[in-house]
């Protein structure tokens, strides 16, 4: 029972960064209908900056977040500008398949440039709490992974915040709802569109950041990342920000529980598995009313 | 009425074909500020075509159109609506996953004269009251009625602060007594001062509201008065007749 228990608590702190994961590109999906494939490289791109500040001066992770959102969200509109200003203006379907096929080649040419300039080994962050754990009965809580969750928390509550009770947020809604309507009322879309990509890749920089606080970084953990928010999107239901979240919870725990109870050869299939389910039978999410 | 007072809204020849078919054919007309201009004319007129050059949905081939003096003629629409023209639509298109209060709350950020959010928010909950929808503020747009969507219409498009408000066919699928809802609603808007081009074929509410009448048919203008005298003539009732007697009352 506790060592179920144990499995539990493991999978629910990883997934609270699958959720963050994958908000970002819940984020731009909904509002550009741009499929960025290269988030989860974006993702790295924001594990590295820990890891620099780390290795230069000893910079906490958890205050390299405050470094990585920044230079992502900068990074990002940057991409954007370069990259994917001009699908603005075609239909939704043209700019879904042509953003995948932009996505690929950018993963590839940033998984490229990080193992030319940094290498392909693992790198690690250290901080002296790194192996600290609280304990609740017989069930240990590794302190550095709640602190990475908690942060993960306040991030989307406070991009809630932000869509809500702004004007850019709101017209980030708007945009993502409908965006010709949005023309109409005078939103200059363009600007939100850039808005939604460097905001999107931001929310990249953090989960990475929060991600070397417990986990190595290297240029090919990506893909990896960009399949989980994937899987988390189809789940929790797409614009849906909390949805998003519980769904990483869930996919957290479902991943912890079945490497455990079937053994961990499964533990990527489950996620897969359930992809599928609910890609077939609530196509729209499971937290979709 | 055009020729004695500068026209807030001035369209000069304007133009548009659709590959062969000429939808609208050199119209000129000028609309003086605080008028209410109603446009008549069978389907397939051009009225709705016009409100698209106006609103700059469309762009003209050929004319000009001014408001208050300056030349939007080629400006995108965001623009337009941020100088002050705002519009309404036959099929009503709102946000429909926003809530209603959203609805009118971006349109209100991102019109004229936009103020921070809090007071937007006030002010937007305060033009949800004056079309008659307050209690609704938090429903998302898609669960209302097709009454309370035109509500919704109507205040996001106020929202924007407009000095011309194009509304068309705002009163399309409406009951009758929808219909003197909604026309109170725009007794309210007419006297508050703003400048409205209204498309309806719902004669009655044209004969109420309006000051003036201009008639479409094949893309042009064939003939603009008061309503009584407009509505009276001959060839109005021929263009007319036939494709929308039934609302001849």
């Amino acid at each position: 029972m506790t060592i179920l228990l144990q499995n539990a608590v493991f999978g629910l702190l990883i997934g609270g960064l699958y959720g963050l994961g994958a908000v970002g590109l819940s984020l731009v999906f909904g509002v550009l209908a741009v499929l960025n494939v290269a988030h989860g490289e974006l993702i790295m791109l924001g594990g590295y900056v820990s890891v620099w500040l780390f290795t230069l001066w000893r910079v906490d992770p958890f205050v390299s977040v405050l470094a990585a959102g920044p230079l992502l969200f900068l990074g990002g509109a940057a991409l954007f500008r370069l990259l994917f200003t001009r699908l603005a203006s075609y239909s939704e379907e043209v700019r879904i398949k042509n953003s995948i096929l932009i996505g690929f080649g950018l993963a590839l040419v940033l998984q490229t440039l990080a193992i030319l300039a940094w290498g392909a080994d693992e790198r690690a962050v250290t901080p002296s709490y790194a192996g600290r754990v609280a304990a609740i009965g017989n069930v240990v809580v590794p302190l550095s992974r709640l602190g990475a969750m908690a942060l993960a928390f306040l991030v989307l509550g406070g991009l809630h915040l932000f869509l809500t009770r702004t004007r850019a947020g709101t017209a980030l809604r708007a945009t993502a709802d409908d965006d010709q309507a949005a023309t109409l009322v005078g939103i200059p879309i363009g600007r939100i569109y850039l808005t939604a990509f460097a905001l999107g890749s931001a929310l990249a920089g953090v989960a990475g950041a929060l991600v070397s606080v417990s986990d190595a970084i290297s240029p090919a953990i990506g893909l990896g990342w960009t399949l989980k928010a994937l899987i988390v999107i189809v789940l929790g239901g797409m614009g849906n920000i909390f949805g998003t979240f519980v769904a990483g919870l869930f996919l957290g725990v479902a991943e912890s529980m079945s490497g455990f109870l079937l053994g961990n050869a499964y533990r990527e299939v489950v996620g897969l598995v359930m992809f599928l389910i609910v890609l077939s039978v609530r196509p729209r999410g499971l937290f979709s009313r | 009425m055009s020729g004695d007072r500068q026209g807030l809204l001035q369209l000069e020849g304007l133009t548009k074909a659709f590959g062969g078919l000429l939808a609208v054919s050199r119209v000129s007309f000028d609309v003086a500020e605080g008028e209410i201009l109603g446009l008549l004319g069978p389907n397939g007129s051009g009225k709705t075509t016009l409100l698209n050059l106006v609103a700059g949905a469309l762009r003209a081939d050929e004319g000009r159109v001014r408001l208050a003096g300056r030349d939007i003629t080629c400006l995108p629409a965001s623009v337009r609506t941020r100088l002050g023209i705002a519009r309404t639509f036959q099929l009503v298109r709102p946000l429909s996953k926003l809530s209603a209060l959203d609805n009118v709350l971006v349109a209100r950020l991102y019109g004229r004269d936009a103020p921070g959010f809090t007071a937007a928010r006030r002010e937007s909950l305060q033009l949800l009251d004056v079309v008659g929808i307050r209690g609704k503020a938090d429903a998302p747009a898609a669960h209302l009625t097709l009454m309370e969507r035109k509500r919704v219409e109507i205040a996001r498009a106020l929202a924007t602060q407009p000095r011309v408000l194009l509304l068309d066919e705002p009163l399309a699928g409406l009951n009758p007594t929808e219909v003197d809802a909604a026309l109170n609603i725009f007794r309210r808007i007419r006297d508050s001062g703003i400048t409205v081009v209204l498309v309806e074929h719902n004669v009655r509410a044209v004969r109420a509201l309006c000051h003036r009448i201009i008639v479409l048919n094949y893309g042009q203008n064939v003939v603009q008065g008061a309503p009584d005298d407009v509505l009276a003539r001959p060839e109005v009732i021929e263009a007319y007749l036939g494709k929308a007697s039934a609302d001849f009352q």
